[in-house]
């Protein structure tokens, strides 16, 4: 121990990452004025509006200084807390969402939020730092060799608990921002077949989607086939093969013509299977497809260099839906244009690159799988959101990281970030 | 060093598989940007701005005496959107806590329905799931005022559900009085009366308004790009409430006693030509009387009351004098193979012109116009210069053109002059006649009828009709001598009955007239009583006509005792009226089928005023006959007049007394007598419109 009296600034300040820090108060302030410009009209008295917090912007506000204040919180605590206390949290944001299955209330049609004292919370938007610790934490234990099956299982369960819970309150699409960890998991040495075999069940499931299913088994059947044709000859040497191929097939051909048409008639809601189908372009309903609609027209009005800041007509006059939350990037596409939009999707590469170079950069697994789960979860939100907004995705309604307006979204991903700048600043102390 | 590059490999490979999704991103919002662009932006235009029609506001019209005798109201179409968020949110919560209230409210208001068939109704409505669903039509505004009070709609549109649609129907506050004259407005639908002659008027323009969209389901207006809508204008007409209601009681009584076909009376000012009323009332088929048809303005062969002009005619021609003889034949003369019959049986053979009008001998007038046997045409041109073969040109629709033969017609025969000389063989309309007698009771000069007086915008004129003079009928020799005549009808001639006891001298002409009916001809004996004439005789103030067709086979038919007591009962109330210039009259009760004007005074728009008179209905449908004094308002209050319009403004303030002087345009800001305070005849007060 030093023998200097260690103030707060110097605890805080040394090795914190400015880069972050800077990219944080940018994207920030950018989505305070982004919100600002859909809500703000002509006369209106701003002030006022901050001071009795009449408005969504107002109300951001609030909670980017609450934010804030939890993340000078985080960065005045020992970094060592996070690991000690990764799996304690991890069973409290699971009781949460336990809690909320019980005594959650409806809003918007999901069966996801806490209230408490007139605000409302969404634990599923917590437990993503939760399952990210705990994640961290399993990875990074001595005992835990990732290459074992057993730990694989155990650290897809860590991820796929929380996110079966939230399915159940009707977010799905909050859930589905769990599956970002695999990014992790391939990062720590899962094999990339798993990935792989991920990706062609996607590929398939969007097959069966679009392609009539006898057509698909027909495809199955003579590719199959082909391929035994062609193989024949290592059969004799290596029957095993025949067996696989059979398999592959048996098992494409039930899940195209089973599963996929259970999962849709039986798993998902209607308006999800909806939103997916007009995504797919297999299905024009004006009320899923008006959200999107609207959006493009918003984004598809900026043009170039955008209408200018609070010019915007379309976001403005209330056109899109969910403006300040879920399509928060339609003012920036209208008001900002095609530069604007490079701008906000070059920002949140940066900010991407940069946490994979810190994370990178960690001596401790914790730190590092910590990492790289934040990463995986950026990059999952910021693609899909933005990826709906311009039709590309469905709507699955997940917020813009910082951007959208919402208190549990913005408390989140503040501390998250915060939380690795807190183990980056030490990472040259700790080695775990 | 393997598992090393492995990792870096994967490393990359994960930014690389970011850095190619936001690029596909980027491509995907370029593609919407610029390459769809054009049609984003279109879409955009089209979704924001469009242009709303504002409704001009259709124009009032006012009697002479300021009454409204059409205008226009708000009323309110009520449906239900049974899926409003606020109603089903948590199970219908809302809606469940507040139906069995709702429905008493309903049943107390409406009175229609029992609390319980309301609520059964808003059940099966609530079960249904119906977005707009119709619930109530036509709902006036102090009903709807009162529907916005209920327990679950007071919640408003968005959690009740209840969405109010108004509409502005056109009513006529006295109901039957001159209904036909007046004309009842409906859109799309052909109309009738002033409303038709003067639609160009009081329809007004309507304007247009850029608007853009500020917020679902609001548009601003978007400045510079207005047309204001040019309100309609309101027109006074010449109708006298007041005589327009004598005219029509008198005319209704005599039709329910003899249960007449039709009847009509106009009453015209003497020295003007103005129609102070005019009233037409057909029977319908359930033995009731509406106005259904403009019968003032319908030809027909006007009988008796014709032999005026023949009387003309052959006095300017010096071809007799009232007192020269003729020869009555004891009322039957043949012409050829046809006979005239006096209608009035009688012994007379020779007596003076003078008393063959008196005695309304057809026998008598026919020979007087048979002196014209050699020259047909010269007693067709005096007809032609007493105008009775065009149109008055009144401003009102539908009038005919009238029929006066002559000798190069096709049905031109040798009987139709001595026929023509008592009034058959022509076609022409009560409103003719009239006009025709009325030159006589102004000196010999024919007015033009008119209708509207004045076109007012915001209560200044901004035309005003004179009365126009036509021509003066014949030599004043002549006029003399006729007016002499058409007293003497009354004083020893068929009218004299009638007008025993008269306190004024009054001048007429009885008529009665077989006329032919329909396909039964004359053989159905369907008699026109008729009684045309002035008073009073010595200073003519009034001229009116009155003309009554019987049913077929009717007990009574004479003019004298079917047209003349009408006659008489409209002229008692205006002389009397006459002589006590300073009496207030009484005013119209609101008849048993008309709509009551609670606050008869009131501007209908001054509905808006109603506020401070919580008690009192602006308007009632009321099929019940009330009198009208229980629900005045406190006449002696000044109401707040902030947003109401200037045109309303002023009337409503000067029918209370008021001296209005006021600066701007618009609606009505401020007022120098703030509301509620007292206020007296003669007063004045400032408004300041914006």
């Amino acid at each position: 121990m030093d023998t200097h009296v260690r103030t707060s600034t110097d605890l805080i300040k040394p090795g914190i990452d400015r880069v972050l820090m800077a990219l944080y108060f940018i994207l920030v302030l950018i989505g305070l004025f982004s919100i600002f410009a859909v809500e703000h009209r002509p006369g209106e008295d701003v002030w006022y509006n901050v001071l009795h917090l009449s408005k969504n912007y107002s109300r951001q506000l609030m909670w980017v200084c609450i934010s804030l204040v939890l993340a000078l919180g985080i960065l005045l605590v020992d970094s060592k807390l996070f690991p000690a206390l990764a799996n304690l949290m991890y069973v409290f944001g699971i009781l949460l969402l336990l809690l909320v299955l019980v005594a959650g209330k409806d809003i918007k049609g999901s069966h996801s939020w806490l209230v408490i004292g007139g605000f409302q919370f969404q634990p599923a938007e917590f437990t993503k730092l939760t399952t990210n610790l705990a994640l961290a934490k399993y990875l990074s234990r001595l005992d835990v060799d990732f290459s074992t099956l057993r730990a694989r299982l155990i650290a897809i369960g860590l991820i796929l608990l929380p996110a079966a819970i939230i399915v159940m309150q009707s977010e799905t699409g909050l859930a589905l921002v769990y599956l970002s960890f695999f990014l992790v998991l391939y990062r720590e040495g899962l094999p990339g077949i798993i990935l792989i075999v991920g990706f062609s069940v996607i590929v398939l499931v969007l097959s069966a989607l679009l392609v009539e299913k006898h057509i698909l088994l027909m495809i199955f059947s003579v590719a199959a086939a082909f391929v035994i044709y062609f193989m024949r000859r290592s059969f004799r040497r290596h029957p095993e093969r025949l067996f696989l191929i059979l398999l592959i097939w048996g098992f494409c051909s039930v899940f195209v013509m089973q599963v996929v048409p259970y999962i849709f008639t039986h798993v998902l809601k209607p308006y999800q299977v909806s939103r997916i189908n007009v995504m797919l372009g297999k299905e024009v309903s004006p009320k899923s497809s008006y959200n999107v609609l609207q959006s493009k027209i918003a984004i598809g009005s900026g043009g170039l260099f955008g209408k200018g800041y609070l010019k915007g007509t379309q976001t403005r006059y209330e056109f899109v839906p969910e403006q300040s939350t879920d399509f928060i990037f339609c003012t920036i596409g209208e008001d900002f244009g095609f530069i604007g939009s490079i701008g906000l999707l070059g920002l949140y590469l940066i900010l991407l690159f940069r946490i994979i170079q810190v994370a990178e950069r960690q001596r401790s697994t914790f730190s590092r799988v910590y990492a790289y789960g934040l990463a995986s979860i950026l990059f999952f939100h910021v693609a899909i959101n933005i990826g709906m907004t311009t039709g590309l995705a469905p709507v699955i309604g997940i917020p813009l990281p910082w951007m959208s307006y919402g208190g549990s979204s913005m408390i989140t991903f503040t501390m998250m970030l915060f939380i690795l700048i807190r183990l980056d600043a030490d990472r040259q102390k700790i080695l775990r | 060093m393997d598992i090393k590059q492995d990792i870096l490999w994967r490393v990359y490979l994960s930014f690389l598989g970011m850095v190619v999704l936001g690029v596909i991103i980027l491509g995907k919002i370029f593609i919407i940007q610029h390459i769809q662009g054009n049609y984003w932006r279109s879409m955009a235009d089209s979704l924001q701005e469009r242009y709303v029609t504002m409704d001009a506001e259709r124009g009032t019209i006012y009697s002479d005496d300021g009454e409204m005798l059409s205008t226009s109201v708000p009323f309110f179409d009520i449906h239900l959107d049974m899926m409003a968020d606020g109603l089903r949110a948590d199970q219908g919560k809302l809606f469940r806590e507040n139906v069995d209230s709702l429905s008493i409210g309903l049943a107390e208001l409406f009175r229609d329905h029992s609390a319980s068939w309301y609520r059964a109704f808003l059940w099966k409505a609530y079960r249904s799931r119906e977005r707009y669903l119709l619930f109530k039509k036509d709902v006036d505004l102090k009903t709807y005022q009162q529907l916005q009070q209920l327990p679950l709609f007071r919640m408003g549109r968005y959690r009740s559900g209840m969405i109010a649609e108004m509409h502005e129907k056109r009513i006529n506050p006295y109901g039957l009085l001159a209904n036909r004259t007046i004309g009842l407005w409906r859109p799309n639908a052909p109309n009738v009366g002033l409303e038709a002659t003067y639609d160009s008027v009081l329809r007004g323009k309507d304007g247009r308004q850029l608007v853009r969209k500020v917020a679902a389901g609001t548009y601003a207006p978007v400045d510079g790009y207005t047309l204001e809508p040019e309100n309609g204008k309101d027109i006074v007409t010449t109708i006298d409430v007041y005589i327009q209601d004598i005219a029509e009681q008198a005319l209704y009584q005599m039709l329910d006693s003899v249960q007449g076909q039709y009847g009509t009376c106009v009453v015209m000012e003497v020295k003007t030509g103005q129609i102070k009323a005019i009233a037409n009332l057909g029977r319908q088929p359930d033995g009731s009387y509406w106005e259904d048809y403009n019968y003032a303005l319908m030809n027909t062969e006007p009988g008796s009351i014709f032999k005026l002009a023949t009387l003309i005619s052959v006095l300017e021609d010096h071809l007799v004098t009232p007192q020269t003889r003729v020869n009555l034949y004891r009322g039957e003369l043949k012409f050829g193979n046809r006979t005239v019959y006096d209608a009035e049986k009688h012994n007379e053979t020779w007596v003076t012109i003078t008393r063959a009008l008196d005695l309304s001998s057809n026998v008598g007038f026919s020979q007087l116009a048979y002196l014209y046997k050699d020259h047909p045409m010269k007693f067709i041109r005096h007809l032609q210069a007493l105008r009775l073969d065009r149109q008055t040109g009144i401003d009102l629709i539908g009038e005919q053109q009238p029929l006066i033969k002559t000798p190069q017609s096709r049905t031109w025969s040798a009987t139709t002059l001595p026929w023509m000389g008592f009034g058959y063989e022509v076609l022409v309309s009560p409103l003719q006649m009239l006009t025709l007698y009325n030159a006589v009771a102004n000196d010999g000069w024919m007015m033009k009828p008119y209708l509207v007086k004045s076109i007012e915008e915001y209560g200044t004129p901004v035309q005003t009709f004179a009365p126009e003079k036509v021509e003066k009928i014949c030599s004043d020799t002549v006029l003399h001598q006729v007016q002499q005549m058409l007293r003497t009808v009354v004083t020893d001639g068929t009218a004299r009955k009638p007008f025993q006891g008269a306190p004024y001298p009054v001048a007429g002409k009885t008529g009665t007239a077989l006329v032919a009916d329909g396909r039964a001809g004359y053989s159905n004996k369907v008699y026109q009583s008729s009684f045309v004439g002035y008073f009073p005789a010595d200073d003519p103030q009034y001229s009116c006509i009155v003309v009554v067709r019987s049913q077929p086979h009717p007990r009574i038919y004479y003019g004298a005792d079917v047209a003349a007591p009408v006659f008489r009962k409209i002229a008692d109330q205006l002389y009397a009226l006459h002589q006590e210039p300073n009496a207030t009259p009484r005013m119209p009760e609101p008849r048993v089928d008309s709509i009551r004007w609670g606050v008869r005074t009131l501007s209908t728009r001054a509905r808006l005023l109603t506020a401070n008179w919580p008690a009192v209905p602006v308007y009632v449908l009321d099929k019940q006959t009330t009198t009208s004094g229980g629900d005045k308002p406190a006449d002696d209050q000044m109401p707040d007049l902030t947003g109401v319009g200037l045109r309303d403004a002023v009337r409503l303030l000067e029918n209370k007394g008021l001296k209005v002087y006021f600066t701007g345009t618009g609606r009505v800001v401020k007022q120098s007598l703030p509301a509620g305070t007292p206020i007296r005849p003669g007063q004045q007060i400032q408004l300041i419109l914006n």
